[in-house]
């Protein structure tokens, strides 16, 4: 009532949620793109999440409970930008992906050591900023912070096929996209690719980079 | 199971998210097809690059200090400070100071001093917010010594010796107390002439420097009564061993002292506020929110009721709307995670093992 005993209940909060706090930052900078919205955005989930600890269960999932807070934090603060709002949407061009193979460039590719991984970096995180938000926080939720599809369903609210879905589907995207930077970059030649996805030349692809350049 | 079938069970195999039978079957296969194989090994090196490759954004270190602080403000109930400093309307202020007066001019009310007032009069003469008791004396008690004495081993502030009009726009000054004791007697006699400056550790007219200082000496917030503004707040002083504050006020051409204390005295009725005599001090008594206030001063006690029943509804009104906003808060969180609360227990989650 006073507040008194909020120092213990703090403490508690602070050990038991703080660790997490890498983890959130960098959900919240793949969401919003920026890093002092990243701040804001956790700073907004870790007030939210002590205020209501109390309605945490104890020895459950912490961290899912802490991202579903920043999910839904994000989510009601984005839905106020009406000009991002249709972004929200899968646009119908993406289902087009589903049906289409993946470009099997990854099997040609050497173990990524310490500088490929640095150069990758970027471009990784790039590709799955480009990524439609749901698809992004899916495959964000998976394949960086590793939960289970049960627990990105209860974070995005969302059914288990669904998470399936935009898991594939965000994966063939960012597939795509790291595929023509890796033959951008001349980690792989362009021949090296599975059936089906689209055959570019390597000079056609550099023509295109100069041009956009 | 044929390329088909795998197809549809690749990703929960690579995901660590299939049963073991559908594994076997699916190990199987691949076992025995070259161009599953092949797939599975591109899909699965895939999520290795994108795991390997993310290179986690570190975040700012001053984010983590600015999350400590925010974490500070939220443990603060933050009612305190807003309410008890101007929030409160003037006017609202003005008026009920003015029924208040009027009522007791009517009844000619004083719930001390006057043994024939009648307990149900009494009752009649707080608000409705207001605490529902107030305890005429009894037989009167053996006056103890006086609560103000306890000062007396805190030595006086040298900059509250002139107390003028300007306090106001000062900052406040901490004069650490030293432990010089006047002669008890001389205390008393100084404070009975209602003159002197009581000591303080700091001085200051804002509630929320003071709840800030004694928030740090006690390690708690410590609501800091205003009285409306009636009472002009001097200063305050913690004594840490005893988890009690003392706050200092100048009431007209008196002083009032209000001495806090972090245990409940049970002593107490729930609500409501207690008037007895303490030598030639009265002091009044209540208990809020595990606190127990006592408030001496050289008051009329009608009038120290009356400053502490106004104080007290006030209080009981924030309160009570800070109860409300919370439960409306808690509730609109819960429609917010909603629907309904999901199990995060970690016994639903599947075991996964590394494709």
């Amino acid at each position: 009532m006073f507040g008194f005993g909020s120092r213990k209940r703090r403490e508690e909060f602070e050990a038991q949620a703080l660790p997490y706090m890498g983890a959130l930052f960098n959900a919240g900078l793949r969401l919003t793109r920026n890093p002092s919205d990243a701040e804001d955005l956790v700073q907004d989930t870790f007030v939210k999440a002590f205020r209501f600890f109390h309605r945490f269960e104890p020895g459950t999932n912490l961290k899912a409970w802490l991202f579903k807070i920043l999910t839904n934090t994000f989510i009601n603060q984005y839905r106020r930008r009406s000009r991002e709002r249709d972004s929200l949407g899968v646009a119908d061009t993406e289902a087009a992906l589903d049906r289409q193979p993946a470009p099997d460039f990854w099997a040609g590719l050497p173990p990524p050591d310490a500088s490929l991984r640095a150069l990758f970096s970027d471009e990784v995180k790039a590709a799955i900023d480009d990524l439609p938000v749901d698809f992004r926080m899916t495959v964000l939720l998976r394949d960086i912070e590793d939960f289970t599809y049960q627990e990105i369903a209860d974070i995005m609210d969302c059914p288990v096929g669904t998470v399936m879905s935009r898991l594939h589907r965000g994966r063939r995207m960012l597939q795509k996209r790291l595929y023509g930077h890796a033959v951008r970059e001349g980690y792989l030649q362009a021949g090296e690719r599975a059936a089906g996805a689209e055959i570019v030349p390597i000079d056609e692809l550099r023509r295109r980079r100069d041009g956009k350049g | 199971m044929d390329c088909r079938e795998l197809q549809d069970l690749l990703q929960l195999f690579l995901d660590g998210e299939i049963d073991e039978r559908d594994r076997g079957e699916v190990e199987g296969h691949l076992s025995e097809c070259c161009a599953c194989r092949r797939q599975a090994e591109f899909e699965r090196r895939f999520r290795e690059t994108l795991r390997c490759s993310f290179v986690a954004d570190p975040p700012p270190p001053r984010l983590c200090e600015r999350i400590r602080a925010e974490l500070g403000r939220a443990a603060a109930p933050r009612w305190h400070l807003q309410s008890l400093a101007p929030a409160v309307p003037v006017a609202a202020v003005l008026l009920v100071g003015m029924l208040l007066g009027y009522i007791w001019s009517l009844t000619g009310f004083a719930p001390f001093g006057d043994e024939s007032a009648p307990r149900s009069q009494a009752r009649a003469e707080i608000p409705p917010a207001a605490p529902q008791a107030v305890s005429p004396p009894g037989p009167t008690p053996p006056p103890a010594a006086p609560a103000v004495a306890k000062t007396a081993s805190i030595a006086r502030a040298p900059e509250i010796a002139q107390e003028d009009s300007e306090r106001e726009a000062r900052p406040p000054r901490v004069a650490r107390a030293k432990k010089a004791a006047p002669p008890a007697v001389e205390e008393e006699k100084a404070e009975a002439a209602g003159e002197q400056e009581l000591p303080v550790e700091v001085a200051s007219s804002d509630p929320s420097e003071i709840a800030a200082y004694l928030r740090e000496r006690l390690g708690r917030w410590v609501r800091v009564p205003t009285f409306h503004g009636r009472a002009r707040l001097v200063g305050g002083t913690a004594s840490s061993e005893a988890r009690k504050a003392q706050l200092v006020y100048r009431y007209g051409d008196q002083h009032i002292t209000l001495h806090v204390s972090a245990k409940a005295d049970s002593s107490l009725p729930a609500q409501g506020i207690v008037v007895r005599p303490e030598g030639a001090h009265r002091v009044a008594r209540w208990r809020l929110g595990g606190l127990t206030f006592s408030m001496t001063s050289l008051l009329d006690p009608a009038e120290m009721v009356r400053l502490v029943s106004d104080e007290l509804r006030v209080q009981n009104e924030a309160e009570a709307l800070a109860r409300a906003r919370r439960r409306a808060e808690e509730e609109a969180f819960t429609r917010w995670l909603s629907p309904p609360e999901p199990n995060y227990s970690e016994a639903t989650t599947v075991s996964r093992s590394a494709p």
